[in-house]
């Protein structure tokens, strides 16, 4: 930024973007922090580095632009902010007004601006001639057609009719860009907002300028789909219609869809969206700025983790198994049938992807209408959801941007947080140092200290931070809560604030619901049961219940019946070994989910519930930020809230379920966690370890369309020098062999993986079934042995 | 006297009603005969096509932006680029019409970028059930030229019969 | 030939950045290679720890650059306002009529190719032309044609 005393040049100076920036070098004396100018004949004051596109935004005189984008730096591309401008050093005395382009020049002392003057009217006119010489007037096919800037802007400032009789460059088409853009290079107008947003914003660098002149188009580098897990955002950044999303792909106008806002419900980030229903059918989602946790930017799952509303396989009425199968019942069958079976030693898993007052009732549910305490939501990796609930104190997501030193302790934000990684990659781009820890690399798009270990060597890594984090003014630890006390403690020990993205997205909704075995709602300790009682107007337990290893152990002993709502540990479950037992062993099983998941097959009874865009209510973020969800679509005719569906359960099981949590003053209890693993596993071959992956799982992603492109098969990823030695290339198929099991799955060479590990994505069937060994072989030779 | 003048006055009215026999006719015989209609008549739709037999319709949905009745609902879907319905990218697979609901203003015409829907002189709006009157592209759409030189128009089949002149929906 | 890591260095170690150093590195591969090839690209981009699109796009953009073997015999003929109105657009047809090889394109043996640059500063000799990275002018389409057979280098 400029550190010139006010007479000198700012135009010579680099134009300021606006918000924060590195600090300036001190000078003397300060300059004013802000400046007065007029604009079209009034004076206004600003803030010092103001661009006048904005300036002249604010007091309600805008300007056309283009490649200016409030979220990216300005980069002056497309001329059309053009306004006239007098005052020295622009312009030397005695010298008229000049125009030049708003969105590079900052305000400054004694600048007059005039944004209607024939000069600037004339210049701007000229420049959206000049973009249309070869856009094509395509607008009635074009989906950006109805709210493109293109449109917008020539009708008010351009010309009525073109002076070029020329024929126009025809270019490509409908072009395939990866698996959820379009790309019309044609209407391409070279903004580069595309481009600018790939280096500033996410890094991925899929997109750049190639060619020059009249043949200048924007494509990826040597036309391979695009990669990445933001391309969505462009299509919202593009102000003509070039890139636009395919699931949008001419299926409303702009003027005929309905604007519903929510919270996307894909992961704990919590990012706001705006919905847009054509009739009763979303066709799209549009980001909605929310400082707190989004920052602006949405990632594809979220963007396009629609799908499932309308997918095919929705289960849409309740099943009973008769005879083997399982057959369709009414909702009075299936309830009271679940009820029953229910009744006699039975311990409920999930619950992590309810809303916040459906966890609550579940909690009821499952104190005074099944009399226990076996209840979990903790049926994956993550072993808490709340830092204050494990004596760690909490951070914000926006803690981030302040943050001195960053430690991605075993965490993928990408993966596991995507927005927040966008964050996390502005900060490290300024003052923001990163340590990134764990086998995996997991910060992939900035710059950061990469410390390669083992998972049970963490703790150990992480006590050497001490003087780092003595030294940090306001350092942070990012953990998904993967391992176990002795992590947990070593953490504690840096002091630091922790950020923790969850498994699922409601996670700490649920367990503040106290769908833990451990603590009542609000982590009130099980002594309290008592008030409890009394509130809720029934006996609750106070003996503590068992967590979740424990409840599978026990299924077949006395815990007779399994309840699992949104949950299949078959996929979720590290030991897939022990939970696939454990299904098989229980007397009578209870899925409530979407979908016929693995562990619905097995069910006894399955009762389909609603979907996250489907119901009312509140979630919590992986933060503790409550915001509010709608009923947007009905979703399938036959299926129930999940609220409801415990109503229903609690009413045949004889219990009554309150509206309202108790109000109970006692210091909150610690959740116990698992001592973790402290040994390396021993046995020969690659050491396998199950990651987060953005498009592999989830409960609505891993069966919506709209994925399909972008789901493709389990991918091993190894490293290359292990894959040469294993005579592996990229996108050989192998099979990963454990044990008595194995997996069919594509190698992946990724340099971010350390030497001897074989990462798998998490939440994929047959993951969970294998040791923590694996022998990689190719798929040929498997065939030509078995 | 009194019987004379009914005489005459009977005479006068039967003189009134027979001159009318030497009269040139008011009425036609309808449906037989039909009369002209003013040159800027606004009657029935139709959607049109290309000389080549492409849809003239891509599916903007901007007739049914400019409807003040909401009578029209268009779903626009993606061309097979192999075999094209309307030129260019987009087509619509679904256009329909509530007759009953149409004020005939003409405003879909004039919102169209394309000239596809075009409102005929064709008035005959006739039916026995309310679901007759909703329209949908096959009716709306005039028979394709190449299938009509091709087999005949009365092979075109489909939107064929239905174009104007011809019956209604029935 | 193979990529020389050494005078990579040396390149790059003349840069403040490691981006400008795209262009003088696409240089290398070119000249050892005759033309940029997707090595190439993977290489400099690695070397100075960019993106393979960033590189692509550099290269896309300079004409000089080839991304595909040369001919032989490289034509290139300027046109140019002085070198147009001395008939280069003339002699450009006549190698279309006497070979078949329009501008743009090469001969089906890779014997020649035939090019289209803008002005290269040799409007004096216009129509000017490079031959084989040779300058020369005026040129003729007997002349034209005798440089394609490669019986040309007479001059300058």
């Amino acid at each position: 930024m400029s550190s010139n005393p006010p007479a000198q040049s700012p135009a010579g100076a680099r134009p300021a973007v606006d918000g924060p920036r590195p600090a300036a070098p001190a000078v003397s004396p300060p300059p004013p922090a802000t400046v007065t100018c007029t604009i079209d004949g009034k004076p206004y004051t600003f803030p010092r580095g103001t661009l006048i596109v904005n300036a002249v935004r604010q007091v309600g005189h805008p300007i056309p632009y283009y490649c200016y984008h409030q979220k990216l730096a300005p980069v002056g591309a497309c001329r059309v902010c053009m306004v006239s401008v007098l005052g020295a050093p622009l312009t030397r005395p005695g010298m008229g007004p000049i125009v030049t382009t708003g969105c590079t020049t900052p305000v400054f002392e004694g600048l007059e601006i005039e944004t209607m003057s024939e000069a600037a009217k004339l210049a701007r006119k000229q420049v959206l001639q000049f973009l249309l010489i070869n856009h094509p007037l395509d607008c009635p096919v074009c989906d950006k057609g109805g709210e493109c800037d293109l449109q917008d802007f020539t009708l008010g400032y351009g010309p009525g009719v073109s002076e070029f009789a020329e024929r126009k460059i025809l270019r490509r088409k409908a072009d395939d860009l990866g698996p959820f853009l379009v790309l019309d290079q044609e209407r391409c107008i070279l903004c580069q907002r595309c481009v600018r947003y790939e280096n500033e914003v996410t890094g991925e660098q899929n997109l750049v300028l190639k060619e020059r002149g009249d043949r200048t188009v924007i494509d990826t580098g040597r036309g391979e789909p695009y990669s990445g897990y933001f391309s969505g955002n462009n299509t919202e950044l593009c102000p003509v219609g070039a890139l636009t999303s395919r699931t949008y792909r001419f299926k409303a106008r702009p003027w005929d869809v309905r604007p519903v806002a929510t919270v996307c419900q894909g992961c704990a980030v919590g990012c706001n969206a705006t919905v847009n229903l054509r009739g009763d059918r979303i066709v799209r989602l549009l980001l909605r700025d929310n400082p707190q946790t989004d920052g602006g930017w949405l990632c594809d799952r979220g963007r396009y983790g629609f799908g499932h509303t309308t997918a095919p396989a929705r289960l849409d009425r309740p099943l009973i198994k008769r005879n083997g199968e399982l057959v369709a019942a009414s909702w009075e069958d299936a309830v009271s049938a679940a009820a029953a079976g229910l009744r006699q030693g039975a311990a409920v898993l999930g619950g992590g992807r309810l809303t916040d007052e459906e966890a609550l009732l579940l909690s009821q549910l499952v104190r005074v209408g099944l009399k226990t305490n076996d209840v979990d939501w903790r049926v994956g990796y993550q072993t808490f959801a709340a830092p204050e609930a494990v004596g760690m104190q909490g951070a914000q997501i926006g803690d981030i941007d302040g943050a001195d030193l960053v430690l991605l302790c075993d965490t993928s934000l990408l993966e596991e947080a995507p927005v927040v990684e966008i964050r996390l990659r502005r900060s490290a781009g300024r003052n923001t140092s990163v340590i990134d820890l764990g086998p995996v690399r997991n910060f992939r798009h900035g710059p950061s200290r990469r410390i390669a270990c083992a998972p049970e060597d963490l703790p150990a890594r992480i006590a050497a931070l001490t003087p780092d984090f003595q030294a940090a003014k306001s350092p942070l630890i990012v953990w998904d809560g993967r391992g176990g006390e002795a992590l947990a403690e070593a953490i504690r020990g840096l002091g630091a604030r922790v950020l923790v993205p969850a498994e699922f997205n409601n996670a700490r909704g649920a367990e503040i619901a106290g769908l833990v075995p451990d603590a009542l709602p609000g982590y009130h300790r099980l002594d309290e049961a008592a008030v409890f009682s009394k509130a809720w107007g029934a006996a609750v337990p106070s003996a503590t219940g068992r967590h979740t290893q424990a409840i599978l152990a026990a299924t077949g002993g006395d815990v007779q019946a399994l309840y699992l709502v949104g949950a299949n540990p078959l996929r979720t479950f590290p030991d897939g070994a022990l939970a696939a037992a454990a299904l098989d062993r229980v007397g009578f099983l209870v899925v409530q989910d979407l979908f016929l998941t693995e562990a619905a097959h097995r069910a006894d009874v399955v009762l389909p519930a609603l979907g996250p865009l489907e119901k009312e209510g509140h979630v919590t973020n992986m933060s503790g930020v409550r915001q509010a969800v709608r009923r947007i679509v009905s979703g399938p005719s036959g299926a129930k809230a999940d609220g409801e569906i415990f109503r229903l359960l609690a009413a045949a099981l004889g219990a009554t379920l309150a509206d309202v949590p108790a109000e109970v003053a006692s210091e909150p209890v610690r959740l116990r966690l698992p001592a973790g693993s402290a040994s390396t596993p021993p046995g020969e071959g690659l050491r396998l370890i199950v990651r987060p992956a953005l498009f592999a799982g989830g409960g609505t992603a891993a069966h919506d369309p709209n994925f399909d492109p972008v789901r493709g098969g389990t991918v091993v990823r190894l490293h290359p020098e292990d894959a040469a030695e294993l005579q592996l290339a990229e996108g050989d198929a192998v099979h990963l062999q454990s044990g008595g099991t194995a997996l069919r799955a594509v190698v992946s060479k990724d340099g971010g993986v350390a030497r001897g590990y074989a990462v798998l994505a998490a939440h994929v069937a047959g993951v969970q079934g294998l040791g923590p060994r694996v022998r990689v072989a190719p798929a040929r030779a498997e065939v030509t042995v078995g | 006297m009194a019987a004379l003048e009914r005489v005459w006055a009977l005479g006068r009215g039967l003189g009134t009603t027979f001159g009318y026999l030497f009269k040139p006719r008011t009425t036609v015989d309808y449906p037989e005969k039909e009369r002209p209609v003013a040159e800027r008549f606004r009657g029935l739709h139709i959607l049109d096509r290309h000389d080549d037999g492409l849809e003239k319709c891509v599916g903007c949905e901007l007739c049914q932006a400019a409807c003040p009745a909401h009578c029209i609902t268009v779903e626009a879907a993606e061309n097979a680029p192999d075999a094209p319905t309307s030129p260019g990218e987009r087509y619509a697979w679904r256009y329909e019409i509530d007759l009953l609901r149409c004020i005939f203003c003409g405003f879909c015409e004039e919102a169209c970028p394309t000239g596809a829907i075009q409102l005929t002189p064709r008035h005959d709006l006739i039916g026995f059930r309310r679901s007759e009157f909703e329209v949908d592209k096959r009716w709306l759409t005039v028979p394709d030229p190449r299938r009509a030189t091709a087999a005949g128009p009365a092979a075109s089949g489909g939107a064929g019969e239905r174009a104007p002149g011809g019956p209604i929906a029935g | 030939m193979p990529w020389d890591a050494q005078a990579a260095d040396a390149v790059v170690a003349k840069y403040p950045s490691p981006r400008s150093a795209i262009l003088p590195l696409l240089w290398l591969g070119q000249n050892s290679d005759g033309h940029v090839t997707p090595e190439t690209v993977e290489r400099v981009a690695d070397r100075l720890g960019l993106n393979i699109s960033d590189v692509e796009s550099v290269l896309s953009f300079y004409t000089m650059f080839r991304t595909s073997p040369p001919a032989r015999h490289r034509l290139q003929i300027c046109r140019s306002l002085a070198c147009a109105m001395k008939g280069a657009e003339e002699i450009l047809e006549h190698i279309a009529a006497a070979t078949g090889v329009a501008a743009g394109e090469q001969s089906a043996d890779g014997g020649f190719s035939v090019e289209v640059v803008e002005c290269i500063a040799a409007c004096d000799h216009a129509p000017a032309y490079l031959c084989d990275e040779r300058m020369g002018g005026p040129l003729s389409p007997q002349k034209a044609l005798r440089l394609l057979r490669g019986e040309g280098g007479d001059e300058q």
